[in-house]
């Protein structure tokens, strides 16, 4: 009786260890992903809701502003505000999810404007995930009501990052060179900024000289330019934003060359120094410049051309542009000019390197044998291969966007009445090429840092 | 005579110019005909897609109301990943003035997050081990494997039967479908790892049967690399929206439980 039912148990065991092993044989099945899409994610921008008339103008204008700010990214695409189905009345409510993907989008910005007694405006928003129902989230701006466009920037700066992991770039400015004819038909360029999407255009410099190729310093501030004065000297100058000051840097230094390109001097990364290219003894040299000791320190003595230098964002290293080969080419130096090692090595001319703010890339300007130009980016230990971004009849000047994600540069293109010049913007996969709209023809972008 | 001639030789192109276009013409209106059919195709396409996108969603706009207050949510997806609970009020690390004298856009603490309380207990997916009609589906199953003398068996503790001609396909199958629904991180820094896994359980129609779970969640959400926590949310966002899954239902028992490697990156090179 007792065998009878141990071997009962013994077979009842048995039984289930062979029906467990085949459990723990069928494990989940392991699937490897290794490609994903690179469209643009669908987002739902309702306009931001107000209590009454002028809140709820804000809060359409706000809602636009960065929609548009989403959608020029190329990393975002807005859905048509006609296709949404629930209307936001209350930001404190969860959405009703389904009438969101229902319409595709995976991402839903909703805020609110509100503007008090005391004529301060409140911005509320939340951006919800549809897809998994979360906040994503939740911020708030108290400012004055006219400052309710760079509150739209800086929300469009929350999202793009919560959304990409990337830092944003809506709240910046640019500054660049606006060309006009004057009177007797004469060229005119003067420097002018505006926001990043072109809004709030204005004018720096007069017609009493030409400006070219300006520089933001690391706190936006200050910008450097070079001005082509009447007597034919290339001068650089500084220019503080704030106040309008402008001051001459390097009088009776090195003597300067007649030609401004080589002189575009960049800021330290500290912003303490700038770092230029000027002639002496009959060719280019790089040279550090303390503003405060106003010393200029001579980096390179090769007796080749060396000009256009940037520095890497640890203030480290710079990158700069020499024809010591021969051709144009690109090289990388400690910042004492110490260790010169050259990165590229295609055909044609390189000229303008710019290293980036995330440090991984030097962006670049490339004239072919063919006199074609392109705009591309190469890493600073000239590793792997080099990325043409953009080809076309004329390209100078890039410019980094703050993230590092997206360059702007002169383009230019042949006109009867000579090259016309209009500024573009261009993302690090070459996609998203788009004109920045300025008035009129313009050149020589610089796109700021964040504005603190 | 020479005028005759002409008229002749002008009578006979002309002719010959009706002749051809008699024979072109009903080629040209076949050609027509058949074109029509295009449409038809197009169609049925466009269903298929639509279908798919609105087959997740079951109810249209006017049940809302109720939401708010009844805690069981609908079968879509429901309130899925614990999250960790970051609730809002984020003071946002900006205590910039805003250039002019003006009062700055200041981080000031956003409103109370959700109306809603949190659901606190998830609700349990029936534990696999114990499951007695999971273990009587592994015997059918082995039953009819033996029966079948499906390579099947070659399935050991390697996870997934790798290398059977089935699993292979049902990978290559999740593999297409996955890709076409992830967003890439081939857009952040390259010298990053960024891969995520993320554990998925599937109903016979293809749908999911609960969220999708980060495995290592709170490493990547938590992570103070802001890629590593977004790869890890389009990982998740790709996983739902890509449901239905199409996958031979005769093989459910293989596919009920995915284990998704996303490494978007390894992708370039």
């Amino acid at each position: 009786m007792i065998s009878f039912s141990f071997s009962r148990l013994a077979a009842g065991l048995a039984a289930l260890v062979l029906l467990t092993l085949p459990a723990h044989a069928q494990g989940p099945l392991r699937v490897d992903v290794t490609e994903g899409h690179l469209d643009p994610m669908p987002v739902a921008i309702p306009d931001f809701i107000g209590a009454d008339g002028r809140a709820a103008e804000a809060g359409e204008q706000i809602a636009r502003v960065v929609t548009n700010n989403l959608r020029n990214s190329g990393l975002f695409a807005p859905v048509d505000r006609d296709a949404h189905i629930e209307r936001i009345e209350n930001i404190d409510l969860r959405p009703r999810f389904g009438d969101w993907r229902v319409i595709n989008a995976q991402a839903l910005l909703i805020g609110r404007v509100t503007i008090d007694g005391e004529d301060r405006m409140q911005i509320a928003f939340r951006l919800w995930d549809t897809a998994t129902e979360q906040q994503l989230l939740g911020l708030q701006f108290a400012t004055t009501p006219d400052n309710w466009r760079r509150i739209a920037h800086k929300v469009s700066d929350a999202i793009y990052e919560r959304l990409t992991g990337e830092q944003g770039y809506f709240d910046t400015r640019i500054v660049y060179v606006a060309e006009s004819v004057g009177q007797d038909g004469e060229t005119i360029r003067r420097l002018a900024v505006m926001d990043q999407d072109g809004a709030n255009p204005s004018l720096l410099t007069d017609r009493s000289f030409m400006a070219l190729l300006p520089n933001y310093s690391p706190g936006a501030q200050q910008i450097t330019f070079v001005a082509q004065r009447e007597d034919g000297r290339n001068m650089s100058y500084l220019y503080d934003l704030a106040t309008g000051r402008r001051e001459s840097l390097f009088e009776g230094g090195p003597s300067l060359s007649a030609d401004g390109q080589s002189l575009a001097p960049r800021f330290h990364p500290d912003g303490r120094s700038l770092v230029v290219a000027a002639e002496r003894h009959g060719s280019h040299h790089i040279f550090r410049y303390d503003l405060r000791s106003r010393i200029l320190r001579q980096i390179t003595s090769h007796p080749a051309d060396d000009v256009s230098p940037s520095y890497a964002p640890s203030g480290e290293q710079i990158v700069f542009s020499s024809n010591r080969a021969g051709r144009s080419q690109l090289y990388v130096m400690n910042a004492d000019g110490s260790d010169v090692r050259r990165i590229t090595f295609g055909d044609g001319q390189y000229f303008a390197p710019v290293w980036s703010p995330r440090g991984d890339l030097v962006a670049f300007v490339r004239q072919q044998a063919g006199g074609r130009f392109s705009l591309g980016v190469v890493r600073p230990d000239g590793s792997g291969d080099e990325r043409i971004l953009y080809e076309g009849y004329f390209v100078d000047s890039p410019t980094w966007a703050p993230n590092g994600r997206v360059l702007a540069f002169t383009r230019g293109e042949f006109a009867r009445e000579g090259t016309e010049y209009s500024i573009w913007s261009v993302d690090l996969a070459g996609f998203n090429l788009r004109r920045l709209p300025t008035q009129g023809p313009a050149s020589d972008p610089a796109w700021s840092p964040l504005i603190e | 005579m020479r005028q005759a001639l002409g008229f002749l030789l002008s009578a006979v192109l002309h002719f010959a110019l009706v002749a051809s276009a008699f024979i072109y013409f009903p080629q040209a209106s076949r050609l027509a005909s058949e074109s029509v059919i295009i449409p038809v195709e197009l169609v049925t396409l466009a269903d298929v897609t639509n279908v798919r996108a609105a087959r997740p969603e079951p109810e249209p706009a006017p049940e809302p109301e109720p939401q708010p207050q009844t805690r069981p949510e609908p079968v879509t997806a429901p309130d899925p990943i614990p999250l960790p609970p970051e609730p809002e009020p984020e003071p946002e690390p900006e205590p910039e003035p805003v250039r002019d004298p003006d009062p700055e856009p200041e981080p000031a603490p956003a409103p109370q997050p959700e109306p809603r309380p949190q659901p606190q207990p998830q609700p349990r997916q029936p534990e696999r081990g114990l499951d007695l009609d999971d273990l009587s589906r592994l015997v059918d199953r082995s039953r009819q494997e033996t029966r079948t003398g499906a390579a099947e068996t070659g399935e050991t503790r390697r996870g997934a039967g790798e290398g059977t001609a089935m699993t292979a396909t049902l990978q290559d199958m999740l593999r297409s479908q996955i890709a076409r629904c992830v967003r890439s991180n081939a857009d952040a820094p390259s010298n990053m790892d960024l891969r995520v896994v993320v554990d998925v359980q599937l109903e016979r129609d293809g749908t999911l049967s609960r969220p999708p779970r980060l495995r290592d969640e709170s490493r990547v959400m938590n992570s103070s690399n802001p890629f590593l926590r977004v790869a890890g949310e389009r990982a998740v966002r790709g996983v739902i929206d890509c449901q239905p899954y199409r996958l031979p239902p005769e093989v459910y028992a293989q596919w009920r439980h995915l284990e998704v490697n996303i490494d978007t990156q390894a992708g370039r090179s």
